[in-house]
C-alpha cells in the first residue's frame, strides 16, 4: 500500500517546486501507468518513493509518503530497496559486473544477506526471469532487451513487491518491448505493485489498472478508462522531385565478410522523400543508414548518391548530414548559437542563423550550454547543428528515442520543412507509430528489404 | 587483450596464486643477472604462454611487442652504456663537439651495450609474456576478487569492476564523437590542431561519461549499494595451486642464494 | 636494488604523512557512490586517454613522454576536479595503473610504488596548498610538480632497477623537460576544459 498526501517538492535552487499537492493512495498488486510531457515531474515523483529524494537529492519535500506504513525518509535507500526496486531506462548502466549471474546476486550482495541465501535468491531469480541459459555469459555482450532483464532480476532477487519503471523502453526494439512487457505482466501476476512512467504506452495499457496523467507536477487527470489522447500532426504536403538521390543495386555488407549484416539489398530514393527505414536490433538499419551516408563501403553491390559512386566521407561532408543516436556525441561547443554554427564555420558557409534557431524555439537559450538543455532539446539542437550546414540528404539514426510527444512533433515539423524544400530525409527507428509520419516505410529483418510501403 | 576461455593448467589456478606468481617472476625479472638465467627464465615463461593455447592473433600481438622492446632497447642501452669497458663502433657526436658535445658527453654507440640491450631486452620479453599469460587466463573479476582476498577494500574492488564495465563503451563512444566531429568538417593540422581535437573530444566524452556515472550511482544506489557485501564468490586453494607456489618459492630461493652469493 | 627498496620506504612514508595530515584536519569524509563511479569512469578514460600511444600510432619515441603527458595530466585534473577530495587523484592514478595492469600488462606490484607516489606528491601539494585545482596557478604547479617527479622516478629508479635499463643524464634530463611542460599544459587545458563541464554540470541537463 501506497499512500501520499500533498506530496510538493523542489529541486534546491529550483524557482518553482517540481512536484505540486500530489495525493494519491496505490492498492497493493495495483498497476499504474504515469505519463505525461518530458519535464513534468513523474521521474522526480518516483525517486520521491525510492529515497533517492531526500537521500540523494537533497531539496525541499514536504507532506507525507508512506509505503507499507513507513516513510521512505525515515530509513535509508538501501533499506527501501527491500520493498521498493527501481528499474531505470538506460539498461547500460544498471548493470555492473561482468558476468550474467554475479550481478543477479549483486543486489543481494548488498544487502549483506547471508551467502547460502543470496545463492538461493540469485538462483531462483535466473530461474523465474528465464536467464539460466546465460547465467556464464559476458554482460558485454548481451541484446538491449536481455540487459533489461538482468538489471530486473536482480531487483527482483532482492525480493521487493513494489516494482517502478522510469521509461524502461526507450532504448529497446519492439522486442525487447515485447520481452519487457512479458516481464512485467508476469510480475503483475506474482501480485507486485507496479508503477510505470513510459511514453510510449500503448503495449501496456491491457494490463493497466489505472492512468494517472502528470503536467507540471500535478496530477491533472486520473482515468480508469482509456480513450485516445493523441492527435496525429501532420501537414500536408505536395510530393516534388523524381530525381534518384540515392540508388543502391545488390549491395552486400557485413563487418565481417563472412557474416553479412545486408543483403542483396535494392533501393531508390528519390529527391524529397520522408522515409522511415524500420527493423528490429540486429536487422541492419543503422549500417544501411550508415552506408547511405559514405560511413560504410560495401563489399558487394553499387552504391551512388547524389551522383557519386560509392563516394568516400571527404565528399559527402556539407551535402549529407547524419545524425547519430546519442546526440550527446554530437554537441562540442559552449552555447547553443556557437553549436549551431560550428558545422558552417568549417566548410566556411555563411548561414543564417536565426532562421535556424527559430525552427526549434531555441531564441530564449541560445547563449546557454547545450548540456544544460534537457534531453528532447539536445536532441533538436544536434539536428539543427547538422541542418545548419545545409545538406541535402539528411539520414537520422533513432531520432525519436527519449522523445515525448511534443518533441516528436517537434521533430516531424522539422522535418517536413526539410521535406518541402525538396531535401531528402531517411530516418530509422523503433516507434511502431512513427510510421504514419513518413511517406514511405522500409521494414528490415535479418539484413533484407522485406517491405517497402509508400503512404501516399 | 583480454580473457579467453579455456580449459588449461593456468586457467584452473586460483587468481590469487597467479597474483603471487606474478609479483615472484616480476622479483625475478629484476634479480637474475646472468645472460644464461634471464634467457631460461624467458624459455620457461614461453612454454607456458604456449600452454595457455593463445589465438594466433595474439602470437601476432605478442611478437610484435616483443620486437619494438627489442629494438628500443638494444637501440637506447647501445647508445647509453655507461659502464666500462666501453668500446664505441660508431660515433655520432665526438665528445668535444661543440656545446651539445660536451653537455652529453658525446653520442656514440657501444659495442657492449648493443649486447647488453639484447641480453637486458630478454627480461621485457619475460615481462611480456607473462602478463599475456596472466591477462589471457585469468577474468578480471577472479583477479579483482584475489585483489580483494588479500585485503584490497570492497569499495576499491567495486571502483575498478566499474572501470573494467565502462572501459569498452567509453572507447567506442570516444570514436564515434570523432566520426561525428569528422562529419561537421572538422579537418585538424599540426600540434595546435591536435589539442583542438583533443579539447573537442573531451568534452562531450566526459559530459557523456558524468551522464553515465551519475546514472549508474543511482542505480547502485537502489540496488543497495553501501560498500558492505557479502561475497559469495568462493576461491580455493587446490593442490595444483600449492604445488605451483612450492616451485616458484623454490626457484626464487635458488635465485636469490645465486645472485647474491649466499 | 638499494635505491628501489629506499624509494619504496620513501613513499611509504610519503604516503603516512599525507595521512597524517588529512586524519589531523578531518579531511576523511569518505567517498559516496556518485564520486566513487566518477573516479571509476575518470580510471577508464585515463586509459582511453593512453590508447593512441599503445600500438605506435603517436610513437615517436624522442618526444613520447611529451605527447602522452598532455593528455594524461588533462583527464586527470579534470577528474580531480569533479571530485577536490583527499584521496581522489591517488585513486584516480593507482586505479588506472590497476585497471591498466589486470587489463593488459599483468599484475605487477613492482610499479605500484611508481603510481602510489605520483598520487601521494600531489596529494600533499593539495595538502599544502589547501586547495583541489582552485587556481591556474595551482594547477600549474601542480602539473609541473607532477611531471618533475614522475618522470625523475621513472628514469632514476624504475627504469633502471624494474627492467635494468639505464639512461644518460642528458636523456633524462631532455625527457623530464618534456614531461614537465607537457604536464603543464595539459594541466591547464584541463583547468579550462573543466569549467564549461562543471558548469554545465551544476545546472542541470546532468
Amino acid at each position: 500500500m501506497i499512500i501520499i498526501k500533498d506530496l510538493t517538492y523542489s529541486y534546491p535552487e529550483a524557482d518553482y517546486p517540481t512536484l505540486e499537492g500530489i495525493n494519491l493512495d496505490i492498492r497493493e498488486g495495483e498497476f499504474v501507468l504515469l505519463i505525461g510531457p518530458t519535464g513534468s515531474g513523474k521521474s522526480t515523483f518516483l525517486y520521491c518513493l525510492n529515497g533517492l529524494i531526500p537521500h540523494v537529492f537533497a531539496g525541499d519535500i514536504r507532506g507525507d509518503i508512506r509505503i507499507n506504513g513507513i516513510s521512505p525518509q525515515e530509513i535509508t535507500v538501501a533499506e527501501i530497496s527491500r520493498i521498493v526496486g527501481t528499474v531505470f531506462q538506460n539498461p547500460e548502466s544498471q548493470i555492473f559486473m561482468l558476468k550474467v549471474e554475479d550481478d543477479v546476486a549483486f543486489g543481494c550482495e548488498n544487502l549483506s544477506l547471508p551467502k547460502e541465501e543470496v545463492i538461493k535468491r540469485r538462483d531462483m531469480a535466473l530461474k523465474e526471469m528465464g536467464l539460466l541459459h546465460v547465467r556464464n555469459a559476458e554482460t558485454f555482450n548481451l541484446s538491449g532487451g536481455m540487459k533489461q532483464r538482468l538489471a530486473i532480476s536482480s531487483i527482483y532477487a532482492m525480493g521487493p513487491n513494489i516494482f517502478l519503471f522510469d521509461e524502461p523502453t526507450t532504448d529497446l526494439d519492439s522486442k525487447g518491448r515485447g520481452e519487457l512487457l512479458g516481464i512485467i505482466r508476469k510480475l503483475k501476476e506474482k501480485g507486485n505493485t507496479i508503477l510505470l512512467v513510459e511514453h510510449q504506452y500503448e503495449d501496456f495499457l491491457p494490463v493497466t489498472d489505472r492512468v494517472i496523467i502528470l503536467e507540471n507536477g500535478k496530477i491533472i487527470n486520473e482515468t480508469k478508462s482509456f480513450h485516445s489522447i493523441r492527435t496525429v500532426c501532420r501537414e500536408r504536403r505536395c510530393f516534388k522531385g523524381y530525381s534518384n538521390e540515392i540508388d543502391i543495386q545488390d549491395l552486400t555488407f557485413g563487418y565481417r565478410k563472412e557474416r553479412p549484416i545486408l543483403k542483396d539489398i535494392n533501393l531508390n530514393i528519390r529527391r524529397g522523400e520522408l522515409i522511415a527505414v524500420c527493423g528490429e536490433n540486429g536487422s541492419g538499419k543503422t549500417t544501411l543508414l550508415k552506408i547511405m551516408a559514405g560511413l560504410l563501403k560495401p563489399d558487394k553491390g553499387r552504391f551512388a548518391l547524389l551522383g557519386f559512386n560509392n563516394p568516400a566521407i571527404e565528399e559527402l561532408i556539407g551535402r549529407v548530414g547524419f545524425l547519430f543516436q546519442n546526440p550527446d556525441e554530437q554537441l562540442f561547443a559552449n552555447s547553443v548559437e556557437e553549436e549551431i554554427m560550428f558545422g558552417p564555420l568549417q566548410l566556411k558557409k555563411k548561414v543564417d542563423k536565426e532562421e535556424y534557431l527559430k525552427l526549434a524555439n531555441f531564441n530564449t537559450v541560445r547563449k546557454r550550454h547545450p548540456q544544460t538543455l534537457s534531453r528532447g532539446q539536445r536532441q533538436l539542437l544536434a539536428i539543427l547543428s547538422i541542418l545548419a550546414m545545409e545538406p541535402q540528404v539528411i539520414i537520422l539514426d533513432e531520432p525519436t528515442t527519449g522523445l515525448d510527444y511534443n518533441n516528436l512533433c517537434s521533430l516531424f515539423k522539422i522535418l517536413n520543412t526539410l521535406v518541402n524544400e525538396n531535401k531528402t530525409v531517411i530516418f530509422s527507428t523503433h516507434h511502431m507509430g512513427v510510421k504514419e509520419f513518413a511517406d514511405r516505410a522500409i521494414l528490415l529483418e535479418d539484413g533484407r528489404i522485406v517491405s517497402d510501403e509508400i503512404y501516399k | 587483450m583480454r580473457y579467453i576461455s579455456r580449459a588449461t593448467f593456468f586457467h584452473h589456478l586460483d587468481p590469487r596464486t597467479k597474483i603471487l606468481m606474478s609479483l615472484a617472476c616480476a622479483c625475478l625479472i629484476v634479480i637474475l643477472n646472468t645472460s644464461f638465467s634471464l634467457f631460461g627464465l624467458f624459455m620457461i615463461l614461453l612454454a607456458a604462454f604456449f600452454s595457455v593455447k593463445p589465438p594466433l592473433s595474439y602470437i601476432k600481438i605478442t611478437t610484435y611487442l616483443m620486437g619494438m622492446a627489442i629494438v628500443a632497447t638494444v637501440i637506447s642501452q647501445g647508445f647509453f652504456y655507461y659502464f666500462e669497458p666501453r668500446t664505441p663502433i660508431l660515433t655520432i657526436l665526438p665528445k668535444d663537439a661543440g656545446l651539445i658535445g660536451k653537455l652529453t658527453g658525446g653520442i656514440s654507440i657501444y659495442r657492449e651495450g648493443l649486447i647488453y640491450g639484447i641480453v637486458q631486452s630478454m627480461r621485457l620479453f619475460s615481462a611480456t609474456l607473462l602478463s599475456m599469460i596472466i591477462v589471457m587466463s585469468t577474468h578480471p573479476s577472479d583477479l579483482i576478487l584475489g585483489l580483494k582476498r588479500f585485503g584490497v577494500p570492497e569499495k576499491i574492488g567495486f571502483m575498478l569492476t566499474v572501470s573494467i564495465r565502462f572501459l569498452p563503451a567509453l572507447a567506442e563512444e570516444a570514436k564515434r564523437i570523432l566520426i561525428a566531429q569528422k562529419l561537421r568538417g572538422l579537418r585538424l593540422k599540426g600540434l595546435r590542431g591536435a589539442i583542438k581535437g583533443f579539447r573537442l573530444l573531451l568534452q562531450p566524452l566526459i559530459i557523456d561519461s558524468l551522464r553515465k556515472a551519475r546514472r549508474t550511482a543511482l542505480a547502485a544506489e537502489v540496488r543497495g549499494f553501501t560498500g558492505k557485501r557479502t561475497e559469495i564468490k568462493n576461491i580455493r586453494f587446490l593442490w595444483t595451486d600449492w604445488v605451483t607456489l612450492s616451485i616458484v618459492f623454490l626457484i626464487m630461493v635458488l635465485a636469490i642464494k645465486s645472485r647474491f652469493h649466499l | 636494488m638499494n635505491s628501489y627498496i629506499s624509494s619504496v620506504i620513501f613513499i611509504f612514508l610519503l604516503g603516512g604523512t599525507v595521512f597524517y595530515i588529512g586524519a589531523r584536519r578531518r579531511l576523511f569524509k569518505g567517498l559516496n557512490v556518485h564520486e566513487l563511479v566518477t573516479i571509476a569512469v575518470f580510471c577508464s578514460l585515463l586509459y582511453i586517454a593512453g590508447l593512441p600511444f599503445k600500438f605506435g600510432l603517436s610513437r615517436i619515441p624522442f618526444i613520447h613522454a611529451f605527447t602522452y603527458s598532455i593528455p594524461f595530466t588533462a583527464v586527470l585534473f579534470i577528474g580531480i576536479r569533479l571530485v577536490p577530495k583527499l584521496g581522489t587523484a591517488t585513486l584516480i592514478i593507482f586505479g588506472h595503473s590497476l585497471l591498466s595492469q589486470i587489463i593488459s600488462r599483468g599484475i605487477n606490484p613492482l610499479w605500484w610504488p611508481y603510481a602510489l607516489l605520483a598520487g601521494f606528491v600531489l596529494e600533499l601539494y593539495f595538502l599544502l596548498c589547501r586547495s583541489y585545482l582552485e587556481s591556474r596557478a595551482n594547477v600549474l604547479g601542480a602539473g609541473l610538480l607532477r611531471g618533475l617527479v614522475v618522470y625523475i622516478y621513472f628514469y632514476y629508479i624504475s627504469a633502471p632497477y624494474i627492467w635494468h635499463i639505464f639512461y644518460a643524464p642528458w636523456y633524462i634530463f631532455v625527457q623530464t623537460l618534456q614531461g614537465v611542460i607537457g604536464s603543464g599544459i595539459g594541466a591547464l587545458i584541463g583547468f579550462s576544459l573543466s569549467k564549461p563541464i562543471i558548469s554545465a554540470y551544476r545546472h542541470g541537463g546532468l
